[in-house]
C-alpha cells in the first residue's frame, strides 16, 4: 500500500492539469493511467488542435505536439509518481485505490482522490451491431492512429454529429472511403454471417466492411460509482454525470472528479478544471484558487455551467 | 467456421504512411501463432492490431448464441476481443501486447473463472 | 415509440441474423426480451437488469443501459434523465485473477 496526498487517475488532458496543479504546490501526487502512454485522448483524436490552455503552461498546437509537451512537464516532478499501463479497477473505502498491471496489483491510499477517468464512447444498438466489423468512433481511431492498422476499407459512419464528422475526417486522412452515414440507430441495420458485409439505411443497401458508431461520448465514472457519489443522466453533460462542484468535489470526501469523466467537454474546459480540481485536491492557497476558477469561469460555455449548476438539484442521487 | 482465418495473410492493412503522424517506425517483428496459423506482428502491438493487421477480424464466439464477435470499444471496456492466449482464457486482445512465440486462440464460450462469476 | 420496423426486418432475415437485435451485447440479451420485461412492470434501470441481465455485463452497463433507458421511457412514459443512475461494482475492469491473488489478503479489497 503507498500512501500519497494526491493520486489522480487517468492521464488525459484533465488529469495531467490535474496532476501538474497538485505537484506544483508541492503535494506528492502519483497519476495512474492505463494506457502505454499518457495523453488520453490527445493520442487517439489526432485532428484536436488545443487553442485554451485552460491556465495550463503550454504552447497551443496540435493534441500531439501537446501530449508530448505535457509528457516532458510531468517528468520534471520530483514529488510527482507516474504509472502507466496500470489499471485502477476499484475505489474503496477510505479512498483506497486498487490497481493492477500486467503482472502484479497493489493498493494506493491517497489523501484525496481525482477522477480523471474520461469519457466512453455512446453506443445506441441496431441489428447486427454485435458483428465483429462494427465498432465504437474510438475503436477506430485508437486502431488507426496509436496502432496504425485499418480496421476496414469501406466505411459507413453512424452519427451526424461533431465526433461523426471528426471520424469522417480521420478516415479519409487515413485514405480509406466513407461511403455512407446515417443519423439514426433505428433506421440502420448491418448484416453479415460471420462479419459485417452490408449496412442497410432505410431502403439503400451498401457493401461495406467497416461501421464506426459515432455518436458521441459519455462520461465514463465508474469508479466514482464505486465510492457510491451521486450521480443523474443529464444529457448536455453527455450521460449519467457524477453530482459535484465547479472544482470537482463529489458527494464523497476526498474524491474529486474532472474532465470529460465530469461531464463532456472542450479540451479547454476540461484543462481548466482538471487544474482546480488538483489545486482544490492539494490544498492550494485561496489566490491560486481564485485565480483557477476565473480561467475555468471565462472558458466554460455557459451550457456546461448552467448543467453542473443544476446537477445539485436533479436526478434522485442515492 | 468460415472466416478469413486461414486465408493468406492481408498485411496491406498496416498504416504505413500517415498525413499526420508521418512515417511508421520501424519495429522488431515478433512470431505468434493464430489457431495454428504462423504470423508476424509488430513487437508490443496489441493482439488484436497485430490479427488485425494480418486481416483476421474475429476474436471469440459468444457463449450463448455461438455468433463471432471482434473488436468493439477497441480500449478494454467491452469484453469483445477475449481470446485465449497461452492457454489463459478471457485475455483482452485489444489491450495486451504480443510477444514473441505467443500462442492465441479463438475462444469459444467463457473462460473457467468468468462462469463461476455471480 | 415502439419500433414497429423490426418485425417487418425479420422477414428478410435468415436464421443467424434475426437473433441479432440485442440491446445488451456482453450479455446477449435481445431487444424483445427487454421490451418484455419493460411489459411485465419491471420499469427501473436495475429492475430491469435484475429481471433480464441487461447491463449485468462486463461492461457493467455503458453500452447498454442508455437504450434500456430509452426503451423504458419509450414503454412507460417515464423520461430516461428521470431514472436512478446507473450503479457499478469493482473491478472497473477485466482483470486476471493472478495479478489480483498478488494483493496482501489482509488488506484486500
Ligand atoms: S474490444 Fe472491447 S475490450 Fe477489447
Ligand atoms: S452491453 Fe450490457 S452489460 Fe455490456
Amino acid at each position: 500500500m503507498r500512501q500519497v496526498d494526491v493520486a489522480v487517475v487517468g492521464g488525459g488532458p484533465a488529469g495531467i492539469a490535474a496532476a501538474i496543479a497538485s505537484a506544483e504546490i508541492g503535494a506528492s501526487t502519483i497519476l495512474i493511467d492505463e494506457h502505454a502512454n499518457i495523453g488520453g485522448q490527445l493520442r487517439w483524436r489526432i485532428g484536436l488542435t488545443l487553442k485554451d490552455t485552460g491556465g495550463l503552461d503550454v504552447e497551443p498546437g496540435p493534441g500531439l505536439v501537446v501530449a508530448d509537451a505535457l509528457a516532458g512537464r510531468l517528468s520534471q516532478f520530483d514529488n510527482l509518481t507516474i504509472l502507466t499501463g496500470t489499471v485502477a479497477w476499484g475505489l474503496f473505502d477510505d479512498n483506497v485505490i486498487g490497481i493492477s498491471n500486467d503482472s502484479e496489483a497493489d493498493e494506493i491510499k491517497p489523501d484525496s482522490v481525482i477522477l480523471a477517468t474520461g469519457s466512453t464512447d455512446i453506443a445506441l444498438p441496431f441489428p447486427g451491431w454485435t458483428l465483429p466489423g462494427v465498432m465504437t468512433a474510438r475503436a477506430a481511431q485508437t486502431f488507426m492512429h496509436v496502432h496504425r492498422v485499418l480496421p476496414g476499407r469501406t466505411w459507413v459512419i453512424l452519427g451526424d454529429g461533431e465526433e461523426a464528422d471528426e471520424l469522417q475526417g480521420d478516415l479519409e486522412r487515413a485514405g480509406v472511403d466513407v461511403i455512407a452515414r446515417s443519423a439514426n440507430p433505428d433506421d440502420i441495420r448491418a448484416s453479415g454471417t460471420n462479419r459485417l458485409t452490408h449496412v442497410e439505411i432505410g431502403a439503400d443497401v451498401y457493401e461495406a466492411d467497416a461501421l464506426a458508431i459515432a455518436l458521441g461520448r459519455q462520461p465514463d465514472a465508474e469508479l466514482a460509482l464505486h465510492a457510491q457519489a451521486k450521480s443523474a443522466f443529464v444529457s448536455d453533460l453527455g450521460g449519467f454525470t457524477v453530482h459535484r462542484d465547479e472544482s470537482g468535489r463529489t458527494s464523497e470526501p476526498g474524491v474529486f472528479i474532472a474532465g470529460d469523466a465530469a461531464g463532456i467537454g472542450s479540451l479547454g474546459e476540461v484543462i481548466a478544471e482538471g487544474r482546480l480540481a488538483g489545486l482544490s485536491a492539494a490544498g492550494a492557497s485561496a489566490t491560486s484558487l481564485d485565480a483557477a476558477r476565473k480561467t475555468l469561469e471565462e472558458i466554460s460555455s455557459d451550457r456546461r455551467k448552467n448543467a453542473i449548476a443544476n446537477l445539485w438539484t436533479i436526478g434522485t442521487g442515492v | 467456421m468460415s472466416d478469413s482465418r486461414h486465408s493468406e495473410p492481408d498485411q496491406s492493412r498496416r498504416i504505413h504512411e500517415h498525413p499526420l503522424l508521418g512515417e511508421l517506425e520501424t519495429a522488431d517483428m515478433v512470431n505468434i501463432t493464430v489457431d495454428g496459423q504462423q504470423l508476424q506482428a509488430r513487437s508490443g502491438e496489441p493482439i488484436a492490431a497485430a490479427l488485425m493487421a494480418n486481416g483476421i477480424d474475429i476474436c471469440r464466439a459468444m457463449p450463448e448464441s455461438g455468433e463471432s464477435r471482434g473488436v468493439f470499444c477497441g480500449v478494454g471496456r467491452c469484453s469483445d476481443c477475449l481470446m485465449t492466449v497461452d492457454a489463459v482464457l478471457n485475455v483482452r486482445t485489444c489491450v495486451t501486447p504480443v510477444y514473441d512465440g505467443m500462442r492465441i486462440e479463438t475462444q469459444h464460450g467463457l473462460g473457467t473463472w468468468l462462469d463461476g462469476q455471480p | 415509440m415502439e419500433r414497429d420496423t423490426a418485425d417487418e426486418r425479420t422477414d428478410t432475415m435468415d436464421a443467424t441474423e434475426r437473433v441479432r437485435d440485442y440491446i445488451c451485447r456482453c450479455e446477449e440479451i435481445s431487444r424483445a426480451d427487454v421490451a418484455e420485461a419493460i411489459r411485465e412492470g419491471n420499469v427501473t434501470l436495475n429492475d430491469v437488469k435484475r429481471r433480464t441481465r441487461a447491463g449485468m455485463g462486463v461492461c457493467q452497463g455503458i453500452f447498454c443501459l442508455r437504450a434500456v433507458g430509452l426503451m423504458i421511457e419509450a414503454q412507460t412514459g417515464t423520461p430516461a434523465n428521470s431514472l436512478e443512475p446507473m450503479t457499478a461494482r469493482p473491478p472497473a475492469r477485466l482483470v486476471t485473477l493472478g495479478s489480483l491473488a498478488a494483493l496482501n489478503p489482509e488488506t484486500g479489497p
